[in-house]
């Protein structure tokens, strides 16, 4: 009783506790600042004839160099593109080939297993119905052997009873 | 009784005979079966190859032209922007670079 008591006193407790435990949110949600664009130096460009200041510390380039760059930049992606088209094909088609045969392969196989087992069904009926040779006394040779001594046993059995017959 | 003997013998042989002969037609069969399939197999292998060998040819044909044609554009370009005067902005323009007049401009 006592200590259903103490149970009560303590769930009692304890609850107060929680509900007065303050419960804070450490989750910020507020969101990083954002990068200014603007604020990054992407750098300067400018173009000068012979003779002209320069507005600005940089590496000056001649107008062939200058112009190759500018293509250089132009074309990259165009270039790679290409070569990556080109690499691309030649995979595909080795790939393709590849698999190609490895068809062939498992078809010739499959035929020539077919084939096989084909042939080794054939000899294994052969083989069930040969397995043992056929009973001497079923042979022709058997009986035509019988013949020739059954002949010989009888002429000498009429010429022994002819003989017995003229004593 | 040997002509017993030599009866049963000849059975006997007989009959392994006609045993040694199934088993020889059917180890030609056989045979037959595996040079037709190894046949089969390498011409298939050289067909297949042949086709690789022409195809890739092309694809590599077609890229060659395509980066000859490529070149020609990017000289052109080269050959154009070397006395253009809006090179300088052109440039900026694509690496994303401030452009600057020049002072006396």
């Amino acid at each position: 009783m006592l200590n259903r008591k103490m149970n009560k006193v303590v769930a009692f407790f304890c609850a107060f506790l929680i509900a007065w435990t303050p419960v804070f949110a450490y989750a910020d949600d507020t969101l990083p600042p954002r990068v200014d664009v603007s604020a990054v130096d992407l750098g300067k460009v400018t173009q000068l004839r012979k003779g002209q200041h320069a507005p600005f510390a940089g590496i000056l380039l001649s107008d062939t160099a200058a112009a190759k760059l500018f293509a250089d930049l132009k074309f990259t992606e165009r270039e790679c593109q290409l070569r990556l088209t080109r690499e691309l094909k030649i995979n595909t088609l080795q790939l393709t080939s590849q698999i190609d045969a490895l068809k062939l392969r498992l078809e010739v196989e499959t035929t020539r297993s077919t084939g096989l087992l084909a042939v080794k069904d054939e000899r294994i009926k052969f083989l069930e119905l040969n397995w043992r040779p056929t009973p001497w006394y079923e042979s022709g040779e058997f009986w035509f052997a019988m013949g020739v001594v059954g002949g010989i046993l009888i002429t000498v059995a009429s010429g022994y009873a002819i003989s017995q017959a003229g004593k | 009784m040997g002509l017993l003997t030599l009866l049963t013998f000849l059975i006997s042989g007989r009959q392994q005979k006609k045993v040694l002969d199934a088993a020889n037609k059917a180890h030609d069969k056989e045979n037959k079966i595996n040079e037709k399939a190894k046949g089969d197999l390498v011409d298939g292998l050289t067909k297949i190859s042949e086709e690789k060998d022409e195809k890739i040819k092309e694809a590599l044909r077609e890229s060659d032209k395509r980066e000859e044609d490529l070149k020609k554009e990017k000289e052109k370009l080269v050959d154009e922007s070397t006395n253009s005067d809006d090179l300088g902005r052109k440039i900026a323009d694509l690496i994303g670079a401030e452009y600057v007049k020049p002072e006396d401009e």
